[in-house]
């Protein structure tokens, strides 16, 4: 453990020098994902627009709520980006038995591989949209609030990539994991709605089953209501600690009976 | 001429078979789609709650709801591999090979999106539209609907591919250019989904924000062949659509062929 924290500075010093080689390349993914988001904040207030509110819902809020949810996906994004390899081509193509080979976790090596700061560009969209709606809220910030805020993000990290863990090691055992893997984490695209009022099913979905809801969604709307939001710390605990167990362990299933197709 | 077309038939024929080859992941991909656009309706529904109308922007629920599901589909249909195509060739150095065959590269491409339109439209895009009107019209009460309008909407939806093949070329010819074509294809895809109305209608785009997108070829990708289909255009602004999706076709497939000359003039290939 201490060995891989050792080196994981040279990990990412040598990703970051291999992407500066291509400094115009790095621009364009930069640029490309904040375009995305400024895209999905437009297209909030074109369709929130046709109303004035949706409940508690306005769109000052619901920038804010979408503000929130790019910050644990972007961190995510920005460490573990190698794992969609995983999902759609590493094990098909062989392409893990170089790792089997060295003396360091193989996930280890395979996961700090990639340090995308092409994220870099989502995370500070959502600070700055964040920064910029917080104000127009109506939510009473209090230090205990902004801590439980950053706890939820935190674990949010970690729930994003226990997800992604979990179904790319399912590639071991089955096709088209990639495919899969893109519809399942899509849906976090949908925790910046209100989820309240779009049908007790979909919400059940998005707290119980794939808890995107919990750690994004359910921590603003406590701030929203008055809540308690130290709940939706416990639950994105929970819902963290399941998610990255259980991600761990199909990934050790699946690496011991993982079997070279020759690279 | 004759003799032509038969060398070209033969790239309809490949672009067919590959999706009918990859026909796995293409009905997955659908599925995601479908489960998307089925949020975006639950999202509608919450929005038609707290509206005090019934109608929004010249929408009702049942037709806001077919909305987004056509947008899905035709998302599906109107997919186009050119972009990526001349991004892996030139990577590979392969477009050295292909610029020494006696057929014209474009044409190419053109004509292997044409196969894999029919291919996605026949096994996929047929059935699901029929899914999605039975649910529209028997579950939720869709009217207005024509069989002409319907007929009309699968050249209105060949047209969209034609636009998608024809902006995959323009833009594909920045791999002459640089690595990162995932950056440039997202920049591309999420900007032009925007523009023709396949997240949000345009009739929900402020007033001066329509009226210039109405002269633009963003609305003939998307909205404009999901309005046809909903009965929401009369027959003279169909013929208008029609020719104004034409016109911009020949213009941008012009554009492209000038850029196109500039582009192979910068090939360096490294074997292939």
């Amino acid at each position: 453990m201490l060995k891989e924290l050792k080196l994981y500075p040279k990990y990412v010093s040598m990703s970051l020098r291999s992407s500066l080689s291509y400094k115009a390349d790095s621009i364009i993914m930069i640029i490309s994902f904040a375009i995305t988001e400024v895209v999905s904040l437009a297209t909030i207030y074109f369709i929130v627009g046709a109303v004035p509110s949706i409940g508690e819902w306005t769109f000052e809020r619901l920038a804010f709520l979408f503000g929130f949810t790019l910050i644990p996906k972007s961190i995510d994004h920005i460490f573990t980006d190698e794992l969609w390899i995983l999902a759609y081509r590493a094990i098909r193509r062989g392409e893990l038995d170089v790792y089997l080979t060295r003396p360091i976790n193989p996930l280890f090596q395979f996961v700090a591989k990639t340090f995308k700061w092409d994220g870099v560009g989502e995370l500070i969209v959502g600070i700055v949209v964040m920064a910029i709606f917080g104000p127009q809220t109506g939510i009473a910030f209090t230090a205990g609030g902004v801590i439980a805020l950053i706890i939820c993000a935190v674990l949010g990290v970690f729930v994003f990539t226990g997800f992604k863990l979990l179904l790319a090691s399912l590639a071991f055992w089955v096709k088209y994991v990639g495919i899969f893997l893109n519809t399942i984490y899509g849906l976090s695209n949908y925790a910046k709605y209100p989820l309240r009022y779009m049908g007790k099913a979909f919400m059940s979905i998005m707290f119980y089953v794939i808890p995107f809801g919990l750690f994004l969604y359910y921590p603003i709307e406590c701030l929203i209501l008055g809540n308690n939001v130290w709940f939706a710390v416990l639950f994105s605990a929970v819902a963290a600690v399941i998610i990255m167990t259980l991600g761990f362990i199909v990934w050790h299933l699946g690496i011991k009976r993982y079997e070279s197709s020759g690279n | 001429m004759k003799n032509r077309l038969r060398k070209y038939l033969i790239f309809v024929k490949s672009g067919f078979q590959t999706v009918i080859a990859y026909r796995g992941s293409i009905f997955l991909w659908f599925i995601g789609g479908i489960i998307n656009a089925a949020i975006m309706c639950l999202l509608w529904w919450a929005i038609f709650n707290a509206s005090p109308e019934n109608v929004i922007q010249g929408y009702t629920f049942p037709q806001m709801m077919m909305y987004m599901m056509l947008s899905a589909i035709i998302g599906e249909i109107s997919f186009s591999t050119t972009m990526s195509e001349i991004g892996e060739d030139v990577r590979e150095g392969v477009i050295g090979m292909r610029l020494m065959k006696p057929i014209n590269y474009r044409s190419q491409l053109g004509f292997s999106t044409v196969g894999g339109f029919l291919a996605r439209l026949l096994i996929l895009g047929v059935p699901m539209i029929v899914i999605a009107t039975l649910i529209s019209v028997f579950g939720f009460g869709l009217s207005d609907l024509k069989w002409y309008n319907i007929l009309l909407f699968v050249p209105a939806v060949f047209l969209a591919v034609m636009f998608s093949d024809t902006l995959g070329f323009l833009f594909g010819q920045l791999a002459f250019r640089t690595q990162a074509m995932f950056g440039v294809d997202t920049i591309m895809t999420v900007i032009v989904g925007f523009l023709s109305g396949a997240m949000v209608p345009i009739a929900l785009f402020p007033d001066w924000a329509q009226s210039i997108l109405y002269y633009t070829p963003f609305p003939s990708m998307m909205s404009m062949p999901i309005r046809l289909f909903l009965g929401q255009l009369s027959p003279l602004e169909t013929v208008i659509s029609f020719g104004i999706s034409a016109l911009w076709l020949t213009v941008l497939n012009l554009i492209g062929a000038l850029l196109y000359k500039a582009s192979v003039r910068h090939v360096v290939v490294f074997g292939g």
